[in-house]
């Protein structure tokens, strides 16, 4: 494999893993969370 | 918006626009459901809306519909007055505005897109003729580019030459401009909302298309401002502008269908609601005034004619009239109405004119009534649609990754043109995976299902309902009521040869009625009535008295002459020394037909005898054999005793039959069967038989045309027919095998068409799937699913005998 090569699947693999990191795990530590506006 | 109130938390629903697919439905879903305060959350992805239980303490409406529009859709509190039928009208319009903004974009983009598709022709031929000059390959990736151009572009040429002597530049910014509008304006939706669905970490169908699309148009873009870049690498700067714009006008051409289809699931749902006539003649201070409907108060007298559909509830004044209620109660024939009778808003009258006085109004009238079931059904959700619900919530993030593996696989093991073969597989597997079918599968199918239902008189309340019915093997019916008419009726009299009334039936009859009208037993009722229906003149009688358990005597005065008449068993007659022989044979007849059967003697000779009996319907016999037919155990609960119990089962060809249980009784019988491993319906009415209904897996409230209580059971059978709880059954099953059907081609469709997209076929067969029919055949998928649902509303009530 040329160097391209390497470095295109070097980042297919960091990009698969955000993309898992992102959607699985860091969304899961962040819950968006609503205080009520009016509770009376 | 509709609210109800339980002990402490309310419950309400929220109209949500701006949903696609199931990942929508499952990010709004789960981000209300981590609200804190919020106990349940379900969105519903056909009805586009939200139906919440929360704590009022913890949070409010306001704060719940911020948190929708926060994760990137429309909501929007309707007015708290608002009935079923408004809400429902209402929604009806924007579905309506939605389908024809869809339809107003898919056509302008479709046009661009052909358009795009024709100017990109020559453009393509003098890129290529440009990258071979300076040694490259001509690299024309896209198979569907490809297609075109040997097939379309030498018909082209001839036909419009002109076009191939514009400058490529012009070209390729003239369609940078036209794809830019394309998507900045029919196209806005799908990044707006993907960019909304990203920024809370989760993805949905429009980050496929946004994602897609949007690489292809940056690719695109830098090819259009420096092409010297790719040409002096030896690749030849090809755009894409055409495929992103087709790409968009394909997949607004699936959802335009989609919402015209979602639309016609519903339309029974929409024919209730459109039952209730707007206006009501009325009369206030003597005057005849026609008043909008929501202007009729309770109490108020409204006048219908002939032919006119009946605008409110209320019960009959003056007049009679047979009323067609098939709308209603799926029942074919009218229905006879005169004083006293009740009437329902927007049934429709057909002979008579008659006035009736208004009794429940608005939300609180039957039709509404029967529209919030249907829609808290429609909203609801099987259990099967879990597995769909799990699966779309993971899927977008793994097509995603598949998408970056077949670019890295492509530019690595491509021999030519690498970056753009893996360009455009990997943009086709991002359009081909969307996961709008497996959204679609089970709501779709779960709304032609109630819908069909309510046509043929059965409200089915929920998906869950339907996959449990659709699973049963037993049916347990409740006697009287269900399986009989529940109202006892003189069904025999035989005169004594040796009596004064032989030939005089009705003589008998009369005087056994003059004699039982001071009675309350419901035998003697039905003595009662029948003498009545035969226009017999009943007379008070001169003495009467009652002797619990055995019957009744007393003295009539009839035709000048006093009769002393004895009427009952025949302990009372033996009382009387009155030999009972000459019909002790007929007694026993009819004793062992499940009759109740009462000696008459006049004088203390005896006169006759008169059998009174709760008759079994006419549609019950054959309404068992269709759920014998369809593999069903049948079983009849009864609190009467073991004699007329079996002879009832006999007649009504019941398997088995329990007597004498208590409504307590009922329930544990029911759980003795669901202990066997038995999925338990119970048919009965929705007022004595609750507990029963309650406890089997399938509660089936059987009631009289509207009479019946419509909040009991989890199946409502508006007929007192028991057919309709075969048919019930078996549109359940019908409806489970759809929903199957659908998730199984909503998942075999992504099964193959990801891997196609990514090119696996293309080492042995050379077989790709390009971007624009990879979006074809995604807008294809979720058609086909929602067609199939459709299919439910040709269900046939005719069932197997």
């Amino acid at each position: 494999m040329s160097r391209i090569e390497w470095l295109v699947a070097i980042g297919g693999v960091a990009l698969i893993v955000w993309i898992n990191w992102y959607f699985f795990l860091a969304g899961k530590t962040t819950p968006p969370k609503h205080v009520p506006k009016d509770t009376t | 918006m509709t609210a109800t109130l339980t002990t402490e938390h309310r419950t309400i629903r929220i109209p949500v626009t701006g949903m696609t697919c199931a990942a929508c439905q499952s990010r709004i879903q789960r981000t209300l459901q981590k609200q804190p305060g919020v106990d349940d959350a379900t969105v519903n992805l056909i009805l586009n809306d939200a139906t919440i239980t929360f704590d009022p303490a913890a949070t409010s409406p306001e704060a719940l519909v911020e948190v929708i529009r926060d994760v990137g859709y429309g909501a929007s509190l309707a007015a708290p007055d608002q009935t079923a039928l408004q809400e429902q009208v209402a929604r009806d319009d924007d579905a309506a505005t939605e389908y024809l903004t869809l339809r107003r974009k898919a056509i302008v983009s479709g046009i661009v897109g052909l358009f795009a598709m024709i100017i990109s022709m020559p453009l393509m031929s003098q890129l290529a003729a440009a990258t071979h000059a300076h040694g490259g390959a001509s690299n024309v990736g896209d198979p569907f580019m490809r297609w075109t151009m040997t097939v379309l572009d030498p018909a082209l040429r001839r036909v419009a030459p002109f076009l191939y002597a514009i400058d490529p530049r012009v070209t390729t910014w003239l369609l940078l401009a036209l794809t830019l509008g394309v998507m900045t304006w029919a196209g806005r939706h799908f990044y707006t909302q993907a960019w909304a669905a990203f920024r809370h970490h989760a993805a949905d169908m429009n980050t496929l298309v946004a994602v897609g699309t949007g690489a292809a148009f940056l690719y695109s873009v830098v090819a259009t401002v420096a092409p010297d870049f790719f040409v002096s690498r030896g690749v030849a700067p090809d755009v894409y502008y055409e495929a992103v714009v087709l790409i968009i006008a394909l997949i607004l051409t699936g959802n335009m269908f989609e919402a015209r289809a979602k639309q016609r699931t519903s339309s029974a749902l929409r024919a209730l609601v459109h039952l209730q006539p707007k206006t009501a003649r009325v009369l206030r201070d003597n005057m005849e005034l026609d008043v909008p409907v929501e202007s009729v108060i309770a109490g108020d007298t409204v006048i219908v004619r002939p032919g006119e559909r009946i605008p409110v509830d209320g019960a009959i004044l003056a007049g009679s009239s047979s009323v067609d209620e098939s709308m209603l109660t799926g029942e074919s024939m009218p229905v006879s109405k005169a004083v006293g009778d009740r009437v329902i808003g927007g049934t429709i009258n057909a002979t008579g004119a008659f006035r009736f006085r208004a009794t429940t109004l608005g939300g609180d009238s039957v039709l509404a009534q029967i529209v919030q079931l249907m829609r808290d059904a429609q909203s609801s959700r099987a259990p099967i649609q879990r597995l769909a619900d799990r699966i779309s919530g993971i899927f977008v993030p793994i097509v995603l990754s598949l998408a970056v593996v077949t670019f890295v696989v492509w530019f690595i093991t491509a021999e030519q043109a690498p970056a753009v073969r893996a360009f455009a597989a990997s943009v086709a597997v991002l359009i081909i995976a969307c996961p709008c079918a497996m959204g679609l599968a089970v709501p779709t199918a779960v709304m032609v299902a109630t819908g069909k239902g309510a046509e043929l008189g059965v409200l089915i309340k929920g998906g869950e309902a339907l996959q449990r019915a659709g699973d049963l093997n037993t049916v347990v019916l409740d006697k009287t009521g269900t399986v009989t008419e529940g109202k006892p009726t003189v069904t025999d009299i035989v005169v004594a040869p040796e009596g004064k009334f032989v030939q005089r039936e009705d003589a008998l009859l009369q005087l056994v009625a003059s004699l039982e009208s001071r009675s309350e037993h419901p035998l003697a009722d039905a003595i009662v009535r029948d003498a009545r229906a035969r226009g017999l003149s009943i007379v008070e009688p001169a003495a009467f008295e009652s002797h619990t358990g055995r019957g009744a005597i007393g003295v009539v005065h009839d035709g000048g002459v006093d009769y002393a008449v004895a009427v009952g068993n025949a302990a009372l007659l033996a009382d009387y020394s009155v030999n009972t022989a000459s019909l002790d044979a007929q007694m026993d007849r009819l004793a062992n037909d499940g009759k109740t059967p009462m000696f008459v003697a006049v004088d203390g000779v005896l006169a006759g005898l008169i059998a009174v009996a709760d008759p079994i319907k006419e549609s019950s016999r054959a309404a068992i054999a269709q759920l014998h037919a369809m593999g069903l155990d049948v079983v009849m609960l009864t609190g009467d005793n073991e004699r007329t119990a079996r002879a009832v089962a006999r007649l009504a060809g019941v398997d088995r039959v329990v007597a004498g249980v208590l409504p307590a009784g009922k329930v544990a019988e029911i759980v003795r069967l669901q202990a066997l491993g038995r999925v338990v319906a119970m048919v009965g009415d929705g007022v004595n038989d609750a507990p029963a209904l309650a406890q089997a897996d399938v509660g089936m409230a059987i009631g009289t045309g509207t009479d019946v209580a419509i909040e009991a059971g989890d199946i409502v059978l508006m007929r007192g027919d028991l057919r309709t709880a075969a048919q019930a059954i078996a549109l359940s099953r019908r409806t489970m095998r759809t929903m199957k059907q659908n998730l199984f081609w909503a998942f075999i469709y992504n099964v193959i068409g990801i891997p196609v997209a990514a090119g696996v076929l293309y080492p042995a067969f050379g077989l790709l799937l390009s971007p624009i029919l990879a979006s074809a055949a995604m807008a294809f998928s979720s058609v086909s699913v929602v067609s199939n649902s459709l299919r439910l509303r040709r269900f046939s009530s005719a069932l197997p005998s």
